[in-house]
């Protein structure tokens, strides 16, 4: 099996060299990515042992050594950090039994009794309206089983079509810290993929894709069906694709709050529709 | 990592034990004192127990993957400080060509102490030692050093990949360990 249709092994070596160290931009993180799950599995062990090579050489990290009371303040400051996160659940740990709440002061002892009281009526509230929104879910669902049943063949097609292995697999954060947030696919023929990445707050926005290169350009549009930004069936232009590159910006007047809210569809220039949003 | 991520103090105090003096020393060389890289060790090992769950041993190594949190928090802080150089352009003919004078400037990039590995680098030609103070210490992408220095993407990357190699070449370690042992 060949690693890729675009990235040699000398490259790919190269760019493991640079990935272990997070200098990898985004698409480039990406590419390398699809790479190395692609090639075998022992060429896999070799890449992983270099890059362990690369990132504890001591010619590239030097020789400093630490102060050894750092252990201690390390292992502090960890712990203070888990009993933090404890701590955030703790009113719901307060919900019960009176016993085991120790006091040495009677007052206070009396008004957390109450105040235990009021939280178990609390949750007895929460208890009746979660019941209530089950009912309604189950209401709810059964409307929508027909409609799920209506779009499953074409989401089967979808299934079938797309490059396999590829899509789950994108849990590396980049380093610039951002993070898959749309993907299209062909979902009926072999013209490509385009992947949208954004930080998480929107910002940034980044658009990697590999396409045939006998491909049209192509042109994202976020049709905004329910309305949320204008008329209901708007069309807003997101970006132009040109198949012989690897990457593209968004169009002036990209909104981020599109992502998610519309549907993404990539047009060639007879408007015919060739990427849907997956 | 399943064990940190499960918060068990005592995964956390092995995992310092391995890798904790190979973060100290990745965080002393890209920080210009003792009390910051310090701080920062502090702050990688929180960060290691927050995202251990996310560790895959199938796509690296548990160092490189601990390596690899730490440069990523410690170029984040670097930004953050927003020591940044000015954009530089270097002449195509020096791309291709480095006058001889150029070959051994020294590095703008200094800490309180010199590391070895500054020392190494006034020997790499002008450009590998550019991309390599700018993208490995100080944390810039690669475009964003492409552009800094208006030379193509590719370029940087290879100029970077075949600097870090030449740091790792017997010559220019023992070069070093001339001038440690003088």
């Amino acid at each position: 099996m060949k690693p890729s249709k675009t990235i040699s092994i000398p490259e790919l070596v190269e760019m493991a060299s640079l990935d272990a160290f997070g200098l990898l931009d985004a698409e480039d993180a990406l590419e390398f990515e699809d790479a190395f799950l692609a090639v075998p599995e022992n060429v896999r062990i070799s890449i992983r042992n270099l890059q362990a090579e690369l990132v504890t050489d001591e010619r590239l990290i030097g020789s400093d050594e630490p102060d050894e009371s750092l252990r201690s303040r390390v292992l502090e400051r960890v712990s203070k950090a888990i009993s933090e996160g404890d701590q955030a659940l703790q009113p719901l740990a307060m919900i019960g039994p009176e016993t085991s709440l120790q006091s040495t002061n009677t007052i206070e002892r009396t008004a957390f009794s109450q105040s235990l009281w009021t939280w178990r009526a609390v949750a007895l509230v929460l208890l009746g309206v979660s019941i209530t929104l089950a009912v309604f879910g189950i209401v709810a669902d059964r409307n929508h089983r027909d409609l799920i049943q209506a779009i499953n063949s074409r989401q089967a097609q979808f299934v079938l079509n797309q490059a396999p292995g590829l899509h789950n697999q994108i849990a590396w954060p980049t380093d610039n810290q951002e993070y898959l947030v749309a993907s299209l696919v062909d979902p009926v023929a072999n013209t490509g993929r385009v992947r949208i990445f954004t930080n998480p707050d929107g910002t940034n926005p980044k658009i990697a894709y590999d396409l045939d290169r006998q491909t049209q350009p192509l042109t994202i549009y976020a049709i905004d069906e329910a309305g949320e930004f204008g008329e209901p069936g708007s069309e807003y232009l997101v970006a132009r694709l040109d198949p012989r590159k690897t990457s593209a910006d968004v169009a002036p007047g990209f909104n981020p709050k599109w992502l998610g809210r519309t549907r993404l569809v990539a047009r060639d220039s007879s408007g015919q529709e060739v990427l849907i949003q997956v | 990592m399943q064990r940190i991520a499960a918060g068990e103090e005592s995964a956390v105090a092995e995992l310092y034990d391995r890798f904790g003096g190979l973060v100290f020393r990745v965080a002393r060389q890209l920080l210009p004192t003792q009390p910051e890289a310090e701080d920062a060790v502090q702050e990688i090992f929180v960060r290691l127990w927050q995202t251990a769950d996310r560790f895959d041993p199938q796509r690296a190594k548990l160092v490189t993957w601990v390596m690899l949190i730490a440069r990523r928090h410690l170029i984040d802080q670097l930004r953050r400080k927003s020591v940044r150089p000015k954009s530089t352009s270097l002449e195509q003919d020096a791309l291709q060509s480095l006058p001889q004078e150029h070959q051994r400037t020294v590095p703008e990039y200094q800490h309180e102490q010199a590391t070895a590995l500054q020392r190494c680098l006034a020997d790499l030609p002008e450009l590998q030692r550019v991309v390599i103070e700018r993208s490995y210490l100080q944390g810039f992408t690669l475009r964003e050093v492409s552009r800094q220095l208006d030379a193509p993407l590719g370029t940087v990357k290879s100029a970077l990949s075949r600097g870090l190699q030449k740091l790792r070449d017997r010559s220019l370690t023992s070069e070093f360990q001339e001038w440690a042992a003088s």
